[in-house]
């Protein structure tokens, strides 16, 4: 007695099978994705995705990339970023810069107002700062300020907060004075940590202030509803400022953590931008919605440390080694679709800063490969003997997993090394790290400001991220003079020969620079790419007019 | 009238194939699990270039990997079923037949255990014993034998007011004996159940357990690793998904099938029909 | 009956003592603490920060600290998300949970319960094959891949339905999570029901009532089902139990803001406070539903009182 149920099962895992071999080639063609603007364009509704549901909508605590793009809407600093990427004036109609570089001068705008109409004074920025490095509000951002004087002494408790740097000689002026020249202060200005924040309501309304319906700003949007890990709704401002040229009349953020979610609710159309799309789908994606698929430079590197004061990485040669043997272009192609850019230094190009390429980039891949082999000889290492060591990182995506396979693959095949792989949950991996447990792990840099310094950081003898432990007398030098120097061009050569340096004692395993990637419906106007990603809501607006 | 129960023929075929396949495909096959191949990425499947299920995104040759990733599961969810079984069924049987303070005792251990959160005491026990492949067994195990231990107790104190458990005490055997001799054969059959349904849920767990750094270690894989990875492609690789999603499906249904068996052969007097 | 239920509850309260003690120190002895990250604090701002949320205390002084606040129903501040206390997101992602829950508990009993019937009665037949083998496609696979393929035909394909959020609960984004989350439970009421009811069936009293000429349905109704629904009842205590508090798959393929993402979140992010109230609350709900299960077990089966 055959059970007939069984084998209709077996007849229909086969044609399943090969349904899915056959369909492949036109799977693209069922994905049937929205053409047409909806409803939400005629109302001028913006509807974007992030990544991660912002921890808080305070600008004085917030230190994450999600919940910035919401408070970029929400509030505006002294300065901001133009759709470029370049600073322009804000809150702060003109600066000036004193001759030692130690202090600077804003004049704010006379017109500011906040939501509620009362005007925006200086000691609204000064009582801001204050707040930030207060150790009584215990926030994650006070580091931000770090290169306003007294900050961190204020931060750890030593002196009172109105010793900070920074003073409203009257309504519309505020001074600041630094610890050090700092080139790119201008650009610390805009983060959410530095602006401004309505005095009068903070004092009323404590931890509260920030709830839809008390909360005051200055920027484009204010707060109508906010739901923990849900829908953010964002409407005009009439008291903006600028308000007239805000075109768009309501803004909702969608968190959406998984990227693939995220891609779903694109295509059907529940939101006009996202801020991410898995990268397993980037052909299909770029097939399908072609220059919808938006790519950008974005300032962070991807690089595996080496701890350098013991076995086995204290060898230079097998450093340089396993930085010779990675086929770096093969896997940016070929496995990442061209998604991030093959890296060679740590800084990535930006903002005019070129980094110095070393020699062996020019060379042919077989004689990185011999010069590799050379290397591992050199350190000691043979067929016979060949270097075992576990490659440590976080957990994160099947996408960092397929990048480590193929790169442990490549030592394997190239040189004969057998690097393993051992993941640890993300927490018990930064322990391990902080505490430099590991001899080989995975190492992501993000740059807080376009400015080398932001990396080269990284590998300065006290920083509390070098934790590879990296000690070079000359670097020390060169980064110690390039803090100090106000002169920009001497600045950018001590940057250069910094990296040099460490490319010469391959400090590390440059690996890929990050791009940032997102999916902008043809009716979004204003978006540019930038090397910050920052894009305000403030200069999109939507049109069925669709420019090519 | 009573006939024997019919043997699943269909299902331990296909269960046996599907063991024997898992062993011997990566013995005999050209190709490793590991090795990315750069020339071979998304090949289709094709008798001509010998990659019978294709190739990922890596370029590596599915059929290794889903044999290996079979390899694991299977390993895994008989390791981690059988711990659970032993575990629960005792617990929930001595908690049923006992009755009383025991009880009492048992069933709120059972209650702290349900509500004590999964993930920080697999990091608390990863940072004490390390990357242990036992360490995923007992991970596993140690949440998969509440449910059983729940279900078991249930049955166990239906049964105890039965009259052949009344006539056995009356005969004056020992309580063990008669758990052993009267009311575990009775159990067999919701245990057999039971377990045939832990089993997926088993080999998930594994694949989540991966992400805290247990289980195996890229590029070895699972089934629910792959699952997991599959389902993320699912638009634009549907093969990487399909094939373990299938193979899974199966595996299940036979398992299923086979309890079912089990169970009608642990319980003969309703073996014969209805 | 009653000083069977005042007896339990009596206990309770040491169970959740233990439940809450040690969940608070295997939280704690899990290496990192809410305030790493990528970015090192600067130690004198690490310091403030952990002044502030008592976390540089030694862990039993924050553990009677945070008893302290429990027993007053306070049950802290959250770590991860700081503008917002543990209450505020119980409160705001219980309800939706709750509904979601129930709901899917509840397809899944009307969908499962019929074919576990139907898979016994027709024992060894095709029928019974065809019911077991749908059944078992909600477990054998996993949610976090139905999920997906359910917006991936409904929303993105067809356009039926939206691809996710929760919308305040409209009808139209309650349907694909509730769908989802009641496939794996079908799996489990149908193939329990089966084999409990495949054992009563073919007990004394029900071929008793057979040979008297009774006709299946009221055989069922009368004699067969309560005592076959036993072992499903202990399943269902915990099962609701889960589901209630949250599944993380259909909270993140549909971008739901519930507990289960709290949840695993704060584990991930070691926020303490979250982790510990979500753990209450489900100790309770446990406890709660254990009970009850035990006294609908009871009250099915008088045989059964324990």
């Amino acid at each position: 007695m055959i059970p007939a149920v069984r084998v209709l099962c077996s007849a229909l895992v086969l044609s399943a099978l090969a349904l899915s071999g056959c369909s492949h080639s036109s799977a693209p063609a069922a994905l049937n994705v929205v053409e047409a603007p909806g409803p939400n364009v005629a109302e001028a509704h913006l509807r974007r995705q992030i990544d991660q549901a912002p921890r808080t909508l305070d600008p004085g605590l917030s230190v994450e990339v999600p919940a910035q793009r919401v408070i970029d809407d929400l509030f505006e600093g002294l300065v901001r970023l133009d759709p470029a990427g370049q600073l322009i004036p804000a809150l702060a109609s003109r600066w000036e810069i004193s001759a030692d570089q130690l202090q600077w001068t804003f004049q704010l705008r006379t017109d500011a107002r906040w939501s509620d109409d009362s005007p925006i004074t200086a000691h609204d920025v000064v009582f801001a700062w204050r707040r930030v490095v207060d150790p009584a509000t215990a926030s994650q951002a006070a580091q931000m300020l770090a290169p306003v004087r007294n900050a961190l002494q204020i931060a750890g408790g030593r002196l009172p907060p109105d010793q900070l740097g920074v003073q409203a000689t009257d309504a519309h002026t505020v001074v600041v004075q630094l610890v050090a020249p700092t080139g790119w202060f201008a650009y610390q200005l805009t983060n959410n940590s530095l602006y401004p924040v309505p005095e009068h309501v903070v004092r009323q309304h404590g931890a509260g202030w920030v709830k839809p319906g008390v909360m005051v700003s200055n920027g484009a949007f204010v707060l109508e509803e906010a739901r923990i890990n849900g829908a953010i709704h964002l409407v005009r401002n009439t008291r903006y400022r600028d308000a007239a040229a805000v075109k768009l009349q309501r803004v909702t953020y969608y968190p959406v953590s998984d990227r693939a979610a995220a891609a779903s609710r694109y295509l059907a159309g529940d939101v006009d931008v996202t801020d991410g799309f898995p990268i397993e789908d980037i052909e299909l994606l770029s097939q399908q919605l072609g220059s919808q698929l938006k790519l950008a430079p974005y300032l962070g590197t991807v690089m595996f440390g080496m701890n350098q004061t013991r076995p086995p990485f204290n060898s230079a040669a097998l450093r340089m080694a396993l930085t010779l043997a990675i086929d770096r272009d093969v896997l940016t192609t070929k496995l990442l679709h061209d998604l991030y850019l093959p890296a060679y230094t740590l800084v990535p190009a930006n903002g005019g800063y070129e980094p110095p390429l070393p020699e062996w980039v020019q060379w042919t891949a077989d004689q990185r490969h011999a010069r590799a082999r050379q290397l591992y000889a050199q350190a000691g290492y043979s067929a016979a003997h060949p270097l075992q060591v576990d490659l440590s990182y976080p957990t994160s995506g099947p996408d960092t997993r397929r990048v480590l396979e193929a790169l442990t693959a490549m030592w394997q095949v190239n040189l004969g090394a057998e690097v393993r792989l051992a993941n640890e949950e993300w927490r018990v991996h930064q322990q391990n790290r902080l505490l430099s447990v590991h001899a080989l792990f995975w190492n992501a840099w993000i740059g807080d400001y376009p400015d080398p310094q932001t990396f080269l950081d990284l590998y300065r003898v006290g920083s509390p991220q070098n934790h590879g432990k990296y000690n070079n007398a000359n670097y020390e030098r060169l980064i110690a003079f390039g803090s100090a120097t106000g002169d920009a061009q001497q600045r950018t050569q001590a940057w250069q020969q910094a990296e040099s340096q460490l490319n010469a004692d391959a400090a590390f395993i440059p690996v890929y620079y990050y791009q940032s990637r997102h999916l902008i419906r043809p009716w979004v106007q204003g978006w540019q790419g930038n090397i910050t990603d920052r894009h305000l809501s403030r200069d999109l607006w939507l049109s069925t007019q669709v420019s090519q | 009238m009573n006939s024997t129960p019919p043997l699943p023929r269909w299902s331990l075929l296909l269960l046996l194939t599907i063991v024997v396949l898992a062993v011997v495909v990566p013995w005999i096959s050209p190709w490793t699990y590991y090795t990315p191949s750069w020339d071979e990425l998304d090949l289709e499947p094709t008798f001509a270039n010998g990659h019978w299920l294709g190739t990922d995104d890596l370029g590596r040759d599915l059929l290794v990997r889903l044999m290996w990733g079979c390899r694991i599961s299977l390993l895994v969810a008989v390791a981690a079923s059988l711990t659970s079984l032993f575990i629960g069924v005792l617990w929930g049987a001595t908690a049923g037949y006992a009755g009383g303070r025991v009880d009492a005792w048992l069933m709120r251990t059972v209650d702290v255990l349900y509500a004590v959160p999964f993930i920080p005491f697999v990091i608390v026990l990863t940072v004490l014993f390390g990357r242990n492949i036992v360490l995923l067994f007992v991970a596993i195990g140690a949440v998969s034998w509440l449910d059983t231990a729940r279900i078991v107790r249930g049955q166990t104190l239906a049964l105890r007011q039965r009259e052949f458990i009344t006539a056995a005490r009356v005969g004056g055997m020992s309580p063990a004996q008669i758990v052993r001799r009267h009311v575990l054969p009775n159990l067999a059959g919701i245990v057999a159940v039971y377990l045939t349904l832990t089993i997926p849920t088993v080999i998930l767990v594994e694949a989540f357990l991966g992400y805290l750094g247990l289980g195996a270690q890229a590029p070895l894989t699972s089934l629910g690793v792959m699952i997991a990875d599959g389902a993320a492609q699912l638009r634009s690789r549907p093969r990487l998904l399909i094939c373990p999603a299938l193979l899974l499906a199966l595996l299940v249904l036979c398992c299923n099938r086979l309890g079912d068996a089990l169970r009608d052969h642990f319980d003969p007097a309703s073996g014969g029909g209805a | 009956m009653l000083g069977f239920i005042g007896k339990r509850l009596l206990v309770a309260i040491p169970t959740l003592l233990v439940i809450i003690t040690l969940a608070f120190a295997l939280l704690h002895a899990a290496p990192g603490g809410p305030f790493d990250s990528d970015k090192v604090l600067v130690p004198e701002i690490r310091a403030a920060i952990e002044a502030r949320y008592h976390l540089d205390e030694s862990v039993p002084m924050q553990y009677l600290r945070y008893l302290g606040g429990v027993v007053r129903g306070d049950f802290g501040p959250s770590f991860q998300y700081q503008d917002s206390s543990v209450n505020d997101l119980i409160a705001q992602g219980l309800p939706i949970d709750l509904t979601i829950g129930l709901l899917a508990m509840g397809l899944a009993l009307l969908i499962g319960v019929p074919l576990g019937v139907l898979a016994a009665l027709r024992r060894n037949t095709v029928w019974d094959r065809a019911a077991s083998a749908i059944a078992l496609l909600g477990i054998s696979v996993p949610t976090y891949v139905t999920a997906p393929l359910l917006v991936l035909l409904f929303a993105v394909s067809l356009r039926w339905l939206p691809a996710g959020d929760w919308g305040e609960g409209a009808l139209r984004n309650l349907v694909l999570p509730v769908v989802a989350l009641s496939l794996p439970y079908v799996a489990y009421i149908a193939r329990l029901l089966r084999a409990s009811l495949l054992d009563v069936l073919h007990t004394p009293w029900v071929r008793t009532a057979r040979a008297k000429g009774m006709p299946w349905r009221t055989v069922l109704l009368r004699h067969a089902l309560r005592p076959a629904l036993l072992p499903l009842v202990a399943f269902l205590g915990p099962a609701t139990v889960g589901v209630i508090t949250g599944s993380i798959a259909i909270e993140t393929v549909f971008g739901l803001p519930g507990i289960g993402r709290f949840f695993v979140d704060g584990a991930f992010n070691r926020d303490y406070t979250v982790v510990m109230g979500v753990t209450i609350l489900y100790g309770v709900l446990i406890v709660l539903a254990n009970l009850l299960a035990d006294v609908v077990q009871a009250l099915l089966d008088p045989r059964m009182r324990p």
